[in-house]
């Protein structure tokens, strides 16, 4: 049984670009992606090949068996697909590959489609967290209970990340620096802490 | 009146066109891309799938079973009268284009 490391590196869905060169590089070093994952991904190692990665995200798919052959029959290799949509492939790294053998997206028109699916549930995921803001934050104030008023700044700052990690996307597609966005590997654990605490104090 | 079709992309054009002749499955159609377009155009796999998926849709081609058993593994697809209606409509438009900016090019009044 090959040793298995599992990593909580989380990514964004505007870093997903981030997370194939990181597995790319991973795999440079032997470090083979087994499993991956929105909250957690597992790794074995293996030093004798080296994989670089796709990620694509298409959560309707209505004959998987199709899907996974139009990748196989251009050398992919399917290796999982999330919970939430996102399908991992890897193909064997091969010196002086052409560029367009390394991406599964080789038009704007079908990148752009791609990108936009995960786009549509942001915009909403951003709708309906900017709705619950203000209700935490004016409960918050009403009631002046601070643990409220916590509660609603955590709804703000995943707002504020959401809406400019889609700025990015769109800045990138104008050939324009990705500009500056709250890192999700610090926002989402804070968040979480912080419900946590306030869990805390609320029973204790 | 119906809106004009919106110009096809590089990739759905020729998809379109590798199955005018004959029925052709995924790694054909990207194969014949290639040769077609002197090496410039490739369809990776995930443009391919969405491409060939949203033309199943829209009526385009439809998916056929192959006479030949050892091809009968693999999914292929046929244009429908639909698709063919599309892609000779897209080619009167580009010899337009080309037709255009041929007056143009070789210096001749419009």
């Amino acid at each position: 049984m090959r040793k298995t490391i599992t990593s909580y590196k989380i990514y964004a869905p505007w870093e997903y670009e981030k997370e194939e060169y990181d597995l790319d590089e991973n795999s440079k070093k032997g470090i083979q992606l087994k499993k991956g994952g929105c909250f957690h991904s597992k790794f074995y190692l293996d030093e004798n090949v080296r994989y670089i990665y796709q990620l694509d995200y298409n959560p309707k798919i209505d004959d998987p068996v199709q899907y996974r052959e139009s990748f196989e029959e251009q050398g992919w290799q399917f290796i999982n697909s999330t919970y939430n949509g996102w399908h991992y492939f890897r193909k064997l790294y091969v010196e002086n590959m052409d560029e367009s053998e390394t991406k599964i997206y080789t038009d704007e028109h079908s990148l752009y489609e791609m990108q936009s699916r995960w786009m549509k549930l942001l915009r909403g995921l951003t709708i309906f967290f900017s709705i619950m803001a203000i209700a935490y934050v004016t409960m918050g104030i009403i009631s002046s209970e601070p643990t409220i008023l916590v509660e609603g700044i955590i709804f703000i700052i995943f707002c504020i990340t959401f809406g400019l990690g889609m700025i990015s996307v769109k800045r990138k597609r104008q050939g324009k620096k990705a500009g500056f966005v709250p890192p999700i590997q610090v926002v989402f654990p804070a968040a979480l802490l912080t419900m946590f605490v306030i869990l805390f104090m609320l029973f204790f | 009146m119906p809106l004009k079709n919106e110009p096809l992309t590089e990739s759905y054009y020729y998809i379109l066109l590798c199955l005018y002749q004959n029925p052709n499955h995924g790694y054909g159609i990207m194969q014949d891309t290639e040769k077609l377009s002197d090496n410039t155009v490739k369809i990776g796999s995930g443009t391919m799938y969405g491409a060939i998926v949203n033309m199943l849709k829209k009526g385009w081609i439809t998916e056929t079973s192959s006479s030949n058993l050892a091809d009968k593994r693999k999914r292929l697809y046929e244009l429908t009268p639909l698709g063919k209606k599309i892609l000779e409509e897209e080619i009167i438009r580009l010899k337009r284009l080309i037709k255009g900016s041929d007056i143009i090019m070789k210096g001749r009044k419009i």
